[in-house]
């Protein structure tokens, strides 16, 4: 098993806290049972919209997420 | 002595001449657009035309920096356009008091007789949409900034470089979320960025260090993270 570390951005801190948070797999995941995995844990996440950036790149889809990766939860800031 | 003395060093003639020539249009005049206006209007005698169909409210105040008290209830752009001819009498100000579409910039504008860059300062994903279709149609250069609350991202989407929908996501117009909260120094930040990367863009019009990513940036915690496109 290995460990895939989440952080999230901004007001996202509200919903999953402002510690990084571990999820467990296998050798990887897709972004998309990321999201759902996530969604599961937190569901205030089902409010906003964000994307999944590992490496200082977006991720999404089935596109794979490997195990020690950090993965940020990046929402978008639409005021201005 | 001129006014310009303590930054024109920092340019190439060719940067400048592009800075001078080049006129800025900026869509929207809250908080980032009055921060951005204000430092152009310090840089050069820039060529600006300012797009906003709103009037000046009092929760305006805390960080829209062109506006006082006595602007409550009176078109944004018009007290804008005074208050930059009054730091800087060498600027053209031009003025639309319309929200921003295509048809609108067709009929309304007077920059788009030239080649023309935008600040985005606008409000939400959906008035974007307005000035995606500006840039499918007319090859302009976009300084984005979008902020909420302690936070904001900033990016540059140059022409056929895909725009919101490579920056955003392709469903980014569903993204709008009801009126938050926002800082003074938040939005400055943001302005900063997108002047920054204008200065850049006169330098380099081909790439600017945000044309190919994303930065978002957390000014409680005061922190920075930047995303490859």
């Amino acid at each position: 098993m290995n460990t895939i570390r989440v952080c999230a951005f901004g007001p996202l801190t509200e919903i999953i806290g402002e510690v990084p948070i571990e999820l467990g797999v296998e050798l990887s995941v897709s972004a998309a049972d990321l999201q759902s995995e996530l969604l599961r844990r937190f569901p205030g996440l089902g409010e906003r919209q964000y994307r999944l950036a590992v490496d200082e790149r977006f991720v999404e889809g089935e596109e794979r997420v490997g195990g020690g990766s950090e993965v940020a939860l990046l929402p978008p800031f639409g005021g201005g | 002595m001129s006014r310009y003395d303590r930054h024109r060093p920092l340019f190439s003639d060719q940067a400048w001449q592009r800075l001078l020539t080049t006129p800025a249009l900026i869509a929207g005049v809250g908080g980032l657009g009055t921060n951005v206006a204000m430092q152009l209007s310090r840089l050069a005698a820039m060529r600006i035309e300012l797009w906003d169909p709103g009037v000046v409210d009092a929760p305006d105040l805390n960080r829209q920096i062109l506006y006082g008290k006595d602007d409550i209830g009176a078109a944004k752009v018009e007290c804008a356009r005074r208050r930059l001819e009054e730091v800087n009498p060498e600027l053209t100000v031009g003025t639309v008091c319309e929200a921003i579409d295509f048809e609108r910039f067709r009929e309304y504008s007077s920059v788009s007789d030239t080649a023309f860059v935008v600040f985005d300062c606008l409000d939400s994903f959906a008035a974007r949409a307005g000035l995606s279709d500006i840039q499918n149609r007319l090859s302009c250069p976009i300084f984005h900034a979008g902020v909420e609350s302690w936070y904001g991202q900033v990016t540059t989407l140059l022409p056929d470089g895909g725009g919101y929908k490579r920056a955003f996501g392709a469903d980014y117009g569903a993204s709008s979320q009801p009126r938050k909260p926002i800082l003074p120094h938040v939005v400055s930040t943001a302005a900063g960025y997108q002047v920054g990367e204008f200065l850049r863009w006169c330098e380099s019009p081909g790439a600017t260090p945000l044309s190919d990513a994303l930065l978002y940036f957390d000014a409680r915690e005061m922190r920075v993270r930047r995303v490859e496109l």
